[in-house]
């Protein structure tokens, strides 16, 4: 569960990038956060997982305040970034064992559940090399079973389907579905409206620092009562304010 | 065409911002630059005497002008050695160049440009050399304004020959090679080349300048042909051009002199980029490809890959792993605490220093008087070689932009920050042991005072691993696209060392002052050293930590 209370956030003094933001995710739900390039979607994030502080309001994880609690907020959460090229000199095997180290993974379930992942994920048969030698997508791949070896109950991705071929993108949206359903928050971010159409239990559309509509897709349907595509209302949407 | 090699030329200096001075952060930085000169001014000052010098002497033999040739010749020879490691980076390695490589423009405006910018950063090593030579010959033969005119034209041409020759050799090679397969191992390899070569010419000039009298300067002169200066003005006849035209300024021949220099240039960098169309993107196409070799993960390799360990273990071999495996980091941040000895070990295989004089030193430390100045000498060393390393104050500045990562990890900062500080401190330690090995060899001092240097030696190295992160907390340097930005170009590790000078002059300052015995020593060390350490650990474990939870990835 994510709880969001009137959040801002000023670059340099003037560019308001987060402008009073308020937004509930309850368990068990996918929450798709929409918007154009520059909304405010990745500085959300950013606050959410701990990388950027808040000037004002208060974000809470499960319960944990990010102020007062930051540690255990991060425990809560599994972040997979918008940029997998980090750690790039660590072998994979390396890097996810650095992770399950920092997340205090327990010996015994260790060795399976990145057998399981990198199995499930394909990339088995090159965790003994570096992340450099790795592409796009494969770097993405590492990232994220990093990411879920720790089990985290809340899970928040940056674009997460960029770059990742069609067979990995299909199981990751199988495993949001599956992490959603055992009561689990999804929260990811996206600027294609398909994506979220397909997966997304509700969505929040994002831009200029604000929220312009929360709720299922179909009450955004009929929130604006056409048939026309959803491009096109999404389009409405970030064109008609102000 | 032109044009466009300028205005590449323009982004890349923008884009690159050089040492990160003077820029953004306004006020704060400017200080920081004004200290920074002040703390060199010593150094300039130390090196124009020495000039002064020098022209006296071969003044008395009428061979003042050879200053100039000679500086010439070094500086260009120092050039052509960096420019190797510069251009390699700049024109194959420098991650910029796979957003260059898609834009319709032709090799040779992207070397053009690549190479105006090495360029421009070359100026700043030109000045401090070049400056000094010029004005130290120019006011003591009080030469006229037209000397000074010229002087300028010299100034703009000088690295142009080396480092057009410096390229041309980089991209032969890697047009006809295939060294970048392992970028890592390359980098490396160049780097510890370009070390070796620059460390060889500086026991060179020692050799050189060290108490030579008129004669012997004068022998040296006459039979020059085998000298390094003869060599060097060989390989870069610019010198020669350069050299005539300063010196005979008042005359027409000076000025034909200078014109025949210009030409040359100009030719020179007509041939450059000539030679870049045909080879540069043979070379370079290609570079960033993936190359390590796949090899499946064997299963018992799987299991010990996956034990568990604590945060802080875990966090502290990571820093360590990516220090050793990063060539840049490694030449600049683990080298540098070990390759000590090795400084001390080169004059002596080149003879510069008698082995009976070591003797004689270990003499002097079986007397106990002396025993205290010995561990007091050790302890100033490790102060200065800990804020050398650079580990720990460019620990939060070579995150860069994966700064974020370590912002969202569920460890808190202040472990975050033990484990860099532990990084610092266990390499340092690891130099240390290696250092007293070293001495012990070839000292042979008493053992007693091997175990004092043993039982103090650990606290400058961790005061200054302090020091270092505090600093770098700070003042991060995170905007960077090459890592060498991170470490070669970053402030922070100077302060650091202006830190350790400041610091251990305080704690040596007594005991020479005072000609204190070893027990007083002793005391003034670990009391001063220790007190120090409680402080900064204080400071750091307060706003450090703080600043850490501030700073935005």
């Amino acid at each position: 569960m994510i709880e969001i209370k009137n959040v801002n956030k000023t670059y340099g003094g003037s560019v308001k990038a987060v402008d009073d933001l308020n937004l509930t995710i309850a368990k068990g739900e996918i929450f798709g956060f929409l918007g154009p390039n520059g909304a405010g979607k990745t500085t959300t994030i950013k606050m959410l997982t701990g990388i950027l502080n808040p000037d004002g309001g208060s974000i809470k994880v499960n319960g944990f305040d990010t102020k007062t609690n930051p540690i255990e907020v991060k425990k809560q959460i599994g972040f997979v970034p918008d940029s997998p090229n980090m750690f790039l000199r660590l072998k994979g095997i390396e890097y996810i064992n650095f992770m399950a180290d920092m997340y205090d993974v327990p010996q015994e379930v260790r060795k399976e559940r990145v057998e399981t992942l990198s199995k499930r994920f394909g990339m088995s048969e090159v965790l003994g090399d570096k992340i450099q030698s790795y592409s796009h997508g494969m770097r993405q791949k590492i990232v994220l079973i990093g990411v879920l070896v720790h089990q985290p109950p809340v899970w928040i991705l940056d674009e997460p389907l960029t770059g990742l071929d069609p067979r990995s993108s299909f199981i990751l949206k199988e495993m949001m579905r599956e992490h959603a359903d055992h009561n689990n928050t999804v929260f990811f971010s996206t600027h294609v409206l398909e994506v979220a159409e397909k997966i997304c239990d509700r969505v929040a559309i994002i831009n200029k620092g604000k929220i312009l509509f929360c709720g299922t897709m179909d009450e955004m349907k009929d929130h604006f009562k056409n048939n026309e595509s959803l491009e096109k209302i999404f389009l409405e949407l970030t064109e008609n304010e102000e | 065409m032109k044009n466009k090699t300028l205005t590449l030329a323009k982004i890349l200096v923008k884009n690159g911002e050089g040492f990160g001075i003077g820029k953004g952060k306004g006020k704060s930085s400017k200080v920081m630059l004004i200290i920074l000169t002040l703390s060199l001014a010593p150094l300039f000052v130390g090196f124009t005497k020495v000039l002064l010098n020098i022209y006296n002497l071969l003044f008395t033999i009428g061979q003042e002008g050879t200053m100039i040739s000679w500086g010439l010749a070094m500086l260009s020879l120092i050039i052509f050695v960096f420019g190797i490691v510069y251009i390699i980076s700049s024109f194959y390695l420098s991650t910029d160049i796979e957003n260059l490589l898609h834009i319709p423009l032709r090799p040779k405006q992207i070397v053009g440009a690549k190479f105006l910018v090495v360029t421009f950063y070359e100026y700043i090593i030109t000045a401090f050399f070049y400056l000094p030579i010029l004005f130290v010959y120019g006011i003591k033969s009080s030469a006229g304004l037209l000397y000074y005119i010229y002087g300028m034209v010299v100034f703009f041409l000088i690295p142009i020959l080396p480092l057009a020759a410096a390229s041309i050799l980089v991209m032969v090679i890697m047009r006809f090679t295939n060294v970048t397969k392992n970028k890592d191992a390359f980098k490396l390899v160049g780097g510890l080349i370009a070390f070796f070569l620059a460390m060889g010419a500086n026991v060179m000039i020692q050799k050189f300048t060290m108490n030579l009298s008129p004669d012997e300067v004068e022998a040296l002169l006459s039979g020059g042909e085998n000298s390094l200066v003869a060599l060097t003005s060989g390989i870069f006849p610019t010198v020669k051009y350069a050299t005539e035209a300063l010196l005979n300024h008042q005359a027409l021949t000076g000025l034909y002199q200078l014109l025949i220099y210009v030409t040359i240039s100009i030719i020179v960098y007509v041939i450059l980029i000539s030679l870049g169309e045909l080879l540069y993107f043979k070379g370079v196409v290609g570079i960033s490809e993936g190359t390590s070799k796949r090899n499946s993960q064997k299963p018992e390799n799987f299991d010990q890959s996956l034990r568990k360990s604590s945060v802080i273990k875990t966090y502290t071999l990571s820093e360590i792993k990516l220090l050793i495996r990063t060539p840049i980091y490694f030449m600049n941040c683990i080298l540098m605490t070990f390759i000590w000895p090795v400084f001390f070990l080169f004059p002596l295989l080149t003879n510069s220093i008698d082995f009976s004089m070591l003797a004689e030193i270990g003499e002097f430390l079986k007397d106990p008087q002396w025993a205290g100045k010995a561990v007091a000498a050790v302890f100033g060393a490790m102060f200065f070689i800990s804020s050398m390393s650079g580990i720990t104050s460019t620990s939060i500045s070579r995150e860069g932009q994966g700064l974020f990562v370590k912002k969202y990890l569920p460890v808190s900062y202040r472990d975050q920050i033990t484990a860099k500080v532990l990084s610092g401190f266990i390499i340092g330690i690891l130099g240390m042991l290696m250092a007293v090995v070293f001495i012990g060899i070839l000292l042979r001092p008493p053992i007693y005072l091997l175990l004092l240097v043993l039982t103090t030696a650990w606290i400058p190295i961790l005061l200054l691993s302090f020091t270092g992160i505090f600093i770098d907390l700070f003042n991060p340097k995170l905007d960077w696209d090459t890592e060498q930005k991170a470490v070669k170009q970053n402030l922070n590790l100077i302060y650091n060392l202006l830190i350790s000078l400041v610091l251990g002059g305080i704690t040596l300052f007594p005991i020479f002052k005072f000609n204190l015995g070893l027990l007083s020593t002793m005391l003034v060390l670990i009391g001063i050293t220790g007190g120090l350490n409680l402080l900064v650990y204080k400071l750091l474990y307060t706003k450090g930590v703080n600043q850490f939870a501030k700073l935005e990835g």
